[in-house]
């Protein structure tokens, strides 16, 4: 009988990892085809319907005069004094921690810190000229007082500031 | 709350790429000077280097396993890293970050596989149970290690360990290039940035494998391969030299030029980074290493063998060090100046507990070494003799 010695080439395993590399790749790309969502890219590099999606988050912040509803007359204190240009969440929390659908939810938490005062105070030669800034420790000493966690408002009323000096 | 001085912008007071954004380079450069070093032997045939080539790998795939971390902790959401693999926006440098990872992640596998593959063989054969079954599966139910076979094996390693090299050169290089491109940032803005990395990261990486090395050998109670320390001696200097030449060179020609901003850089250089940039990074990380290596190299046949392991061993811990430094005075020293380029941030100390802090680091930190741990129960990790061994212990 002819039989034909077979000369064996002993890459049996090579092949198998082939075969699992062009299997890993074709999963790669499946999952990416199922993954890639749909609408992305009509535009550019994003996700058409995002858009639509932001538009149906409910804000965390409210408008400029959000909080004038129910506090009318801090409001117009503010308004009137040297934090003017502030809006009240610039300083407090958002409005969404605070009311719910149009209800008081929790208390709105108050932040008394000097560095609270000082994220806009503190000197930085970078600011505008006029801008009120102070060096707190120079400053304290200028006016006497003792520094403390809540130092600046022993003196300023934070809705305005520089009427009413204690 | 930070100190700023001079003209500084209110919101270049943040350092926003913190400790996590140093630690990221320092671990790639980790996986890449490993990698390379791997290569030494695998491609360019530099045999003395065998009782690490296979230790070399492994590193390289236990640090590269962490790499990411640093930087899901840096930007959180986790769950939303795998967008980038997804719809990638190849317009953006960043995104090139998962392409090169899992390219060079399954590169590195495939090269482990095929140098572990008679070890994972053997094993399995004297394993029982489970564990059999499982490593069969691994060895993809192809016990085949006839000498034909290894052939094969070897001259696949050879393709991939030389493929694996530019890949290597591109996971880091890549990450020079994040910084060398931002030409916001006068400290970070040099084509130089991608070279330099690139040196630094095969220095980090042959420097941590003498220090594995001659840790896990004492532990082992194996004699030190003083021809295998004495190349990678060599090698380590050659590739200092380069790396340090070009940080200097780079600081030289900014201060050459005294263009603009080298008023920052210079006072940057020479006050909030004094410490970290010309105590650690130049004098106690580069110039004692430089000479200490130097020593070695030239004196090693008049040099008796603890002397030159200890010099070595400094040296290489000194250079760990370094290396590291340089990433902090890149990442941070970027930071430490404002955009106006006339103003600066006094310090920035990461805290101990905090998201990016350096509890956080050391942790990222160890986990390679555990993996290193684990992989060392599962196969004989240092050198053909170790194999041996492995295998007499199961006849």
């Amino acid at each position: 009988m002819g039989e034909t010695v077979k000369k064996e080439r002993h890459t049996k395993h090579v092949y198998r990892v082939l075969i699992i590399l062009g299997l890993m790749t074709i999963v790669v790309f499946a999952v990416r085809y199922v993954l890639i969502p749909e609408g992305w890219g009509e535009y550019g590099n994003f996700r058409t319907g995002a858009v639509a999606d932001m538009l149906e988050i409910e804000p965390v912040h409210g408008r400029w005069d959000g909080c004038k509803k129910c506090h009318p007359d801090q409001w117009e204190a503010v308004r009137t004094a040297d934090h003017a240009t502030l809006s009240c969440e610039s300083c407090h929390e958002p409005l969404s921690f605070h009311v719910e659908n149009g209800r008081r939810k929790t208390p709105m938490p108050t932040d008394r810190s000097y560095k609270l005062c000082a994220r806009c105070h503190r000197r930085i030669q970078g600011r505008p000229e006029g801008f009120p800034q102070v060096k707190i420790d120079d400053h304290l000493e200028e006016m006497g007082g003792e520094f403390g966690p809540e130092v600046c408002l022993d003196c300023h009323a934070s809705h305005a500031p520089l009427e009413g000096l204690r | 709350m930070p100190d700023m001085t001079g003209y500084a912008f209110p919101n270049d007071i943040h350092i926003g790429w913190t400790l996590m954004v140093v630690l990221y380079p320092y671990l790639t450069g980790l996986v890449a000077g490993a990698f390379i070093c791997s290569s030494l032997y695998h491609v360019f045939g530099r045999k003395e280097l065998a009782p690490i080539a296979r230790i070399s790998l492994v590193v390289s795939a236990c640090f590269l396993a962490v790499a990411p971390l640093p930087l899901l902790i840096h930007l959180g959401h986790p769950e939303r890293a795998f967008n980038v693999l997804i719809t990638p926006n190849f317009e953006s440098a960043m995104a090139g970050f998962g392409i090169v990872f899992g390219l060079y992640l399954v590169l590195v596998m495939l090269e482990i596989y095929f140098v572990f593959r008679k070890d994972i063989i053997l094993r399995a054969r004297r394993s029982r149970g489970p564990l059999r079954w499982i490593l069969a599966a691994v060895a993809l139910f192809t016990y085949d290690i006839s000498e034909e076979a290894l052939a094969v094996d070897e001259k696949i390693v050879r393709v991939l360990a030389g493929v694996g090299i530019p890949a290597a050169c591109l996971l880091h290089g890549y990450v020079g290039f994040i910084f060398g491109a931002l030409k916001s940032n006068p400290w970070w803005s040099t084509p130089l940035m991608p070279i330099i990395f690139l040196f630094s990261a095969v220095v980090s990486g042959i420097a941590l494998l003498i220090v594995l090395y001659q840790i896990a050998m004492r532990f082992r109670g194996t004699p030190i391969d003083q021809n295998c320390l004495r190349s990678m001696a060599g090698w380590l200097w050659l590739f200092l030299i380069v790396t340090f030449s070009l940080e200097m060179l780079e600081v030289i020609t900014l201060a050459y030029e005294r263009s603009e901003e080298w008023e920052v850089i210079g006072y940057l250089l020479s006050h909030q980074l004094s410490f970290s940039f010309i105590s650690v990074q130049v004098v106690a990380g580069s110039l004692i290493p430089l000479i200490l290596l130097m020593v070695v190299v030239l004196m090693s046949g008049h040099m008796k063998a603890p002397l030159l392991n200890m010099l070595t061993f400094v040296a290489s811990g000194l250079l760990l060090m370094q290396v590291f430094s340089m990433r902090w005075n890149v990442v941070i020293g970027g930071q430490m100046f404002s955009k106006s380029l006339r103003g600066f941030r006094l310090d920035y100390v990461p805290e101990f507990f905090e998201k990016e802090g350096t509890a956080v680091a050391i942790v990222i930190c160890i986990v390679p070494f555990l993996l290193l741990l684990v992989a060392d129960r599962l196969l004989p990790l240092w050198s053909q003799a170790d194999a041996k061994a492995h295998q007499d212990e199961s006849s």
